[in-house]
């Protein structure tokens, strides 16, 4: 008769595990994380209201204080936590820009709403072209490139990023200034 | 480029960043004198900084649903144009307007009667053709509503093109804040207008119709034979157009957002609240009510100012609006435009909206729906009483807020109540079996709230209980189908037999309540989890482990199951697994009242986790005692004695027990106060305040009595054997030979629940 554990163990749980170098732990979490960013984005969307719009960012908050519920949570895990947010709403919205693109190649129709993710957004960035000399700075400097992810998709503060990157608020500020340089280049270049 | 050569540019890149610009060029000439490869890469990094705009990659991406048809992404709507025949019965007209939802078309429809339309047709690719589906569905309970305030939705259907439309009576009106601004409506005029608007939600309400999405816009005002009329359009349009969801489909099928910011109900701003109900309409109507009073919404914003959208939901979930008058009060700029338009000066309004009917709107605005009006005719019924100068409930004083008060703790007998009267008031059969439906669906809602407060005030005042029972006995005496109401009345007896003077007799009638209640609905959770707890408190400890257990199986995710778990546990002695469960209790559901988890870490001397588990309750009755019991064996003597001095007389409370004890020249007293301690212990039903009683006595060196009430407890199953070995209350008793007598019978009780369950789960 099993009594304990029976119930799946919570993000809290999930998060620390992962701290603790548990590889199956971040297996289980991506999956939650990614459905209840996709879930929050999608719910906004509905909204109808073309004066108002939101921020992914504060998606990337919400599902935070939606799937930690107010379970105390260390610092360290909670900005593990915002690591692996903005990576998956970067993936959020490439995957949504790249089956747009798809869908303009294919004649203009509109996207499917049944196995795509129908979630518009305005970035002022062309944002495939952001992702792919993303993964290009990632190749020469996986930090920097962390960096722009945390601040730009997670919409971490500069000392926020520097905590879970472990390293000094200038360092990534210093980091920060240059990767913009280099990226605008890069997407400047390649239009 | 190699990551290295990178580093390199990195560090020369960012010395030259911290240089005046003219300074640069000396800079990289100097510092990379023989590499002019490094150099070049570096110069055109510094000059990309002169074509960098300031906001690049500084502003996070943006959700935006309309706003994206600026690069002809959103097809354009299909043609439609005048005069176009939609299902060989409907010409179009002209177009009236253009909304969210898509375009309104003034129609003639030519069979099997003429008449004149309004034809809604819903934006291509916003939903799909199961709107028309689920309007179908909807259709018979909209057939059903016939109300000169409600206009008429009469069909739907889909066009060739795929895109659903809706056919529904044409109202020629104005918007009802409109309305009242343009003819300038005193505010006694504009009350009698929202009253009548809000029969006609009352009347949908009892074929069981929610709006969902009422605003003034749907409330559009005729004039007929010269006198206002309004008419709400779009009843049960909102419904049809949101899927049903299911709690399996949380994930794949994401909550919509229905409903207009600014007159949408909190609970609609939360995607996790599924069960909107009736309530969500009432505080749509108090926001109407307020903009016509104050002449702005609620959560206004100031001209020129756009809010995201997740802001205006947060301050629509946590924050409360200025009450009417405030807000004409606040604004010099518009307050005399408002005025005006209400035929007063604005310190007239000011003083005319003051009090009364501030309460009034500010009750339909509750966040919680729990607090807002029950139904739009009670909202309709206060602002009579403020029509005819009587008091009105929502005011927050004196007996009428005492009420409030009562009927926002019994919250269930209240409602329950009030089907008990309008059934006996004679409504028909059919009315009947809509407003339970309801009903239902919100006393579900207030499952959880209920239990937070349930058992609290019993202690000091047991009527209200006994008030909810007999109330709920009628109930079921009229529907005896209708398993809510056994539920609750299986609870209600159990907190009578536990906390009033019901005891075996009111145990037995839980069990049988209970026992309908599951009959009817084994998914009730709160029914299955007292059914356990009452086993529990019994000493029937292998069935109601087995009910406990079956509990958290079925929902691992609840943390009721994993409380009542915890409580069969801990009267098994098994105090470490009954912590877990009540730790785990607490992750699922850090609100909910876990308060007699207390005892467990009591009992193992864990103080500051004992603590923890009253915190949520702190002022009760209970919460006190149990901090007493909790500093008395923490020797903290002075702090125990003022903490029990807030319990009654009650002998079960141990006050005078206590403060007796903790007074050395009281040896007289304390004898007389544990004998009645220890008598009112026997007395009840629970074994567990039999050991909670004796504990005290053995601390305060009573020990006959304390053996007595030790072994009575252990005798009915509260095993304790963990306990008498960690609770730091029994050390004068520890070296006795009685205490051996208890430890071993303690120790066979235990063993006799493991056995047991271990052939259980072979």
């Amino acid at each position: 008769m099993a009594i304990v554990g029976a119930s799946s163990p919570s993000v809290t749980q999930l998060l620390i595990r992962w701290n603790q170098g548990d590889e199956q732990a971040l297996r289980d979490l991506v999956p939650i994380v990614y459905q209840e960013l996709r879930r929050l984005a999608h719910y906004h969307l509905r909204s109808e209201r073309p004066e108002h719009t939101l921020q992914t960012t504060a998606i990337v908050h919400e599902a935070y204080v939606r799937l930690v519920r107010g379970q105390p949570i260390e610092v360290l895990n909670r900005t593990h936590f915002f690591a692996l947010a903005s990576r998956l709403m970067r993936q959020v919205l490439v995957d949504y820009a790249r089956s747009r693109n798809a869908a303009k190649r294919d004649g203009g129709c509109r996207v499917s709403l049944t196995n795509v993710l129908e979630i518009p957004f305005t970035i002022d960035e062309d944002l495939l072209a952001l992702d792919r000399a993303l993964n290009e700075l990632a190749c020469m400097d996986e930090r920097q490139a962390r960096i722009v992810e945390l601040k730009f998709f997670g919409g971490l503060s500069s000392s926020a990023a520097a905590s879970e990157l472990g390293v000094s608020r200038a360092t990534v500020d210093r980091e920060w200034a240059i990767a913009r340089l280099w990226l605008h280049r890069h997407m400047r270049k390649s239009a | 480029m190699t990551p290295e050569r990178w580093q390199e540019v990195k560090k020369l890149l960012d010395q030259a960043l911290q240089l005046k610009p003219v300074e640069r060029c000396v800079f990289l000439d100097g510092a990379c004198s023989s590499d002019h490869e490094l150099r070049a890469e570096i110069a055109s990094l510094l000059s990309e900084e002169e074509c960098v705009r300031p906001k690049f990659l500084q502003c996070p991406p943006v959700l935006d649903n309309f706003n994206d048809n600026r690069d002809g992404e959103r097809e354009s709507e299909p043609g439609l144009s005048v005069g176009q025949v939609l299902d060989e019965r409907f010409q179009l007209i002209r177009k009236l307007g253009e909304g969210g939802m898509g375009q309104v078309w003034l129609a003639e429809q030519t069979t099997p009667v003429r008449r004149t339309v309004a034809v809604k047709l819903i934006r291509a690719g916003m939903y799909d053709e199961s709107v028309v589906k689920r309007f179908q569905a909807e259709r018979q309970s909209l057939a059903i509503m016939d109300h000169p305030a409600i206009a008429k939705v009469f069909e739907a259907g889909t066009t060739a093109q795929g895109q659903p439309y809706f056919v529904m009576e044409y109202v020629p009106g104005l918007p009802i804040s409109e309305y009242c601004d343009l003819k300038k409506l005193k505010i006694e005029e504009r009350l009698e207008l929202f009253i009548r608007a809000s029969d006609g939600v009352q009347h949908a309400h009892q074929k069981a119709i929610i709006h969902r999405d009422l605003k003034p816009a749907n409330i559009l005002v005729v004039e007929v034979n010269g006198h206002p009329v309004p008419r709400i359009i779009d009843f049960g349009l909102a419904r049809a157009t949101v899927p049903q969801l299911g709690a399996q489909t949380l994930f794949t099928q994401v909550g919509q957002l229905v409903g207009t910011p600014g007159y949408m109900s909190p609970e609609q701003a939360d995607p996790d609240v599924k069960d909107i109900d009736t309530r969500t309409d009432v505080y749509s109507l108090g926001a109407i009510l307020y903009v016509l009073l104050a002449g702005s919404q609620p959560f206004d914003t100031k001209p020129g100012e756009k809010l995201p959208l997740d802001e205006l939901l947060r301050r629509l979930r946590e924050e409360d609006p200025p009450t009417p008058s405030t807000r004409v009060n606040s604004n010099r700029e518009t307050s005399s435009a408002t005025a005006e338009a209400r035929g007063a000066e604005p310190t007239q309004l000011v003083k005319l909206l003051r009090g009364d009917l501030d309460w009034i709107t500010m009750k339909a605005l509750e966040k919680d729906r729990a607090r807002r009006y029950g139904t739009p005719s009670e909202l309709v019924a206060d602002i009579h009483r403020y029509l005819r100068h009587e008091p009105v409930l929502a005011r927050p004083a004196g007996v009428s807020y005492r009420i409030g008060k009562y009927a926002r703790r019994h919250r269930v007998g209240v409602s329950v109540a009030a089907v008990v009267v309008l059934l006996l008031a004679g409504f028909s059969v059919l009315q009947a079996v809509q407003l339970r439906r309801i009903t239902r669906e919100r006393d579900r809602a207030n499952l959880e709230r209920d239990r937070a407060n349930r058992i609290t005030d019993i202690l000091r005042d047991a009527s209200p209980n006994k008030d909810a029972i007999s109330m709920l006995e009628r109930a079921v005496a009229i529907d005896p189908s209708y398993a809510p109401a056994w539920e609750h009345l299986g609870l209600r007896y159990y907190y009578d037999s536990a906390y009033a003077d019901g005891g075996e007799q009111m145990l037995k009638r839980s069990d049988s309540a209970i026992e309908r209640a599951l009959a009817l609905d084994p998914n009730l959770i709160d029914a299955a989890a007292q059914l356990a707890l009452n086993r529990t408190v019994r000493g029937e400890l292998i069935s109601a482990y087995a009910g406990a257990s079956d509990l958290v199986k079925r929902w691992p995710q609840n943390a009721d199951g994993h409380f009542v778990l915890g409580y069969v546990l801990r009267y098994a002695g098994l105090l470490d697994e009954a912590a877990r469960e009540c730790d785990t209790a607490l992750a699922l559901d850090p609100g909910n009242y876990l308060r007699s988890c207390s005892w467990l870490f009591m009992e193992l001397g864990q103080s500051q986790k004992a603590t923890e588990f009253v915190r949520l309750d702190a002022g009760s009755e209970y919460a006190a005692r149990q901090t007493a019991f909790i500093l008395l064996r923490q020797g903290k003597l002075a702090e125990a004695r003022q903490s029990i001095q807030k319990t009654s007389a009650n002998p079960l409370m141990a006050r005078d027990l206590i403060q007796f004890c903790l007074d050395p020249s009281q040896t007289v007293a304390l004898e007389k106060a544990a004998q009645k301690a220890e008598a009112a212990a026997l007395a009840g039903t629970d074994s567990e305040p039999r050991y909670g009683i004796g504990t005290v006595l053995a601390y305060c060196g009573v020990k006959d009595g304390a053996v007595r009430l030790l072994n009575s407890a252990i005798k009915q199953n509260y095993c304790a054997y963990n306990a008498l070995q960690t609770d730091p209350s029994l050390a004068k008793l520890r070296g006795t030979a009685e205490f051996k007598e208890l430890l071993s019978a303690a120790k066979e009780c235990q063993n006799e629940f493991l056995e047991a369950r271990s052939k259980a789960s072979h």
